[in-house]
């Protein structure tokens, strides 16, 4: 056992139901290695061999699969979450940079910056697919949230190139500032905004009309740019003088700015929006921030160079409220359905309970199990479970999920 | 079903007398497409054959009395988890059919009342496994009559009926939504019968 992994299991050791977290994939840009921060215990848990220089990483929407985006191997690394182990290796374009994974988790795009195109991988057969030719130097890439159009940074054309997923052609071109790098889509998908690194600028893109409708000062040499989950605020990394800028949504407007590491280069949510992770990329640090008043609480020491990184849920919790439709009768029933927990490899059994105290326990099902289904249900009532996971004798919540069945 | 028993009698009775009287009748076998107008029956079963067996007996000048059973049997799947359900109707009508003669083809319009007996086998372990019940409604036919060799005819026809049977105040031992089969449809088909 490691010494993080123990340092973990005494922290769970002191309550006897903990809420599981978050993890925090770091790529580690001079190495061929992703870092795997726990972020309950903000300790890195494991460590993913890779290909050459790793520079970004995405999820698949289940969180099943990372692709990791190997920068000099000019390949992406593809993940099993569950086990921490790259499964296979899918060759792409010259010096890729950004990726980004499709909702529905069937695409992966990259885009290939000293090629000057994006591919497309196949998700199922993890092959590439079809190759885009865009702008010079495309190093981001994003997605709107329903995926029909993926916005490229072109870096040295100062250009944005939008493509319409359904058929991968170029759609629009769109200018912004100089040297755009950083890009993100708010959740409604109505805004995209560009970190502009040479003249210290964010534009905002309307997605309705593909053209910049705003553009923000802020610090130098901004890189990275996240969304936060419930869309009100946009985290920018300025590498120039380690500095986080905070900007509203609402009105762009800059609200709020505060120190991290040296040269932080990338950033990310977690997944409920309460911490922001920052890469410092020359201190080999991640800056774990408390968004609630923007304060540092932890620096994570990861490797050499970390860069683009990316938080994925601990385990996902999901249910649907289902029904059995017969001539003359139809039964109501809800299915929940779980991931394992994915670093922590020991789980012993699961428990369903209907209430938040976890008083109240349904069943208990063995640890091969990962879906559960309550019959005959009355219609239009509401049910709650909470699901834990026994891991080495302490009980983890690994979410909860709330239906209605109706018929 | 207490229902049927004295309704069946009297059509009997009713056929036996026109029997007697004018001694004109025409048995027929029916084999006809039905398709169903509840989407949920569709989409559990879909259409198939109906199979019919039909006695007309001249009441007065172009007036006849008909009367028939049917017989219907489809295994389908549950609309969700997919679940194996068979269903078998008999319907059983009599009425009035009036024909037009005309030449070789004889176009007749016909109506009356539907019993349906409705039996249903679901195939899951969270549901009532056997539904049977008998509903009423009402059913209206039109067709031609071909004659293609002395008595021997052709029937091509169109047939609508209406039949709703309640399931929702039958009490269960499940606790499943119950709800009303509805097993409305036309029917598009053809028989073969003889005059006699």
């Amino acid at each position: 056992m490691s010494f993080t992994r123990f340092l973990a299991l005494i922290v769970l050791f002191f309550s006897s139901t903990l809420r599981a977290s978050d993890l925090v994939y770091v790529p580690d840009n001079t190495d061929v290695v992703v870092q795997v921060i726990d972020a309950s215990t903000n300790t890195v848990v494991s460590t993913v061999t890779v290909g050459d220089s790793p520079i970004t990483v995405d999820f698949s929407p289940d969180g099943r699969r990372a692709y990791v985006v190997n920068n000099f191997g000019e390949t992406v690394s593809v993940v099993e979450v569950a086990t921490a182990t790259a499964f296979a290796t899918i060759p792409v374009g010259i010096t890729p940079n950004g990726v980004a994974v499709s909702p529905d988790g069937n695409l992966v795009y990259v885009a290939n910056a000293g090629a000057g195109t994006v591919s497309v991988i196949n998700a199922a057969t993890n092959t590439v697919v079809q190759t885009i030719v865009v702008g010079t130097n495309p190093t981001r890439i994003a997605l709107t949230p329903g995926g029909q159009r993926a916005y490229v940074t072109n870096n040295e054309e100062n250009t944005i190139n939008v493509i319409d997923t359904s058929t991968n052609a170029i759609v629009a071109t769109v200018p912004v500032g100089v040297s755009p790098n950083g890009i993100a889509a708010t959740p409604d998908g109505k805004s995209i905004y560009v970190t502009n690194v040479t003249d210290g600028t964010v534009s905002v893109i309307n997605t309705a009309t593909n053209m910049v409708v705003d553009t923000i000062q802020v610090g130098p040499d901004p890189a990275g740019v996240a969304v936060a989950p419930d869309g009100r605020s946009v985290y920018v990394t300025q590498l120039g003088d380690d500095f986080i800028t905070v900007i509203d949504t609402q009105t762009n407007t800059v609200t709020a700015t505060f120190p991290v590491g040296t040269n932080p280069i990338d950033l990310a949510f977690s997944t409920d929006g309460s911490r922001v992770y920052v890469s410092n990329f020359t201190e080999g640090t991640v800056s774990v921030v408390e968004t609630a008043g923007n304060t540092t609480v932890t620096l994570v020491t990861v490797g050499n160079e970390p860069y683009g990184l990316a938080v994925t849920p601990f385990s996902f919790v999901s249910g649907e409220a289902r029904k059995d439709i017969f001539l003359t009768q139809t039964e109501l029933f809800n299915r929940i359905m779980w991931t394992s927990p994915t670093v922590v490899s020991t789980v012993s059994e699961y428990r369903i309970y209907r209430d938040a105290q976890l008083s109240d326990l349904i069943t208990a099902l063995p640890a091969s199990q990962f879906i559960f289904e309550e019959h005959n249900l009355p219609k239009d009532t509401t049910f709650s479970y909470f699901v834990t996971a026994i891991i080495n004798d302490l009980e983890v919540e690994i979410g909860s999920v709330t239906l209605k069945t109706s018929d | 079903m207490k229902k049927l028993f004295p309704i069946l009698a009297a059509l009997v009775l009713s056929t036996a007398t026109q029997l007697e009287a004018f001694c004109c009748i025409s048995p027929e076998v029916e084999v006809a497409y039905f398709h169903p107008l509840s989407s949920r029956f569709r989409d559990i079963y879909g259409g198939g054959a109906i199979y019919t067996f039909e006695l007309n007996v001249q009441t007065w000048c172009q007036l006849y009395t008909f009367a028939n059973v049917s017989y219907f049997n489809e295994s389908g799947r549950s609309i969700g988890e997919k679940n194996k359900t068979e269903i078998t109707l008999i319907p059983v009508a009599f009425g009035l059919k009036y024909l037009w003669c005309c030449d070789c083809f004889n176009p007749y319009i016909a109506a009356g009342p539907l019993f349906t007996h409705m039996k249903t086998d679901d195939h899951s372990p969270y549901v009532i496994k056997k539904n049977e019940k008998w509903g009423y409604g009402a059913t209206a036919k039109v067709g031609t009559l071909y004659y293609i060799w002395c008595n021997l005819f052709l029937d091509a026809f169109i047939n609508y009926s209406y039949m709703c049977i309640g399931f929702d105040h039958v009490p269960s031992d499940k606790p499943v939504v119950r709800h009303d089969a509805d097993l409305s449809g036309f029917s598009f088909g053809g028989g073969l019968g003889y005059s006699f």
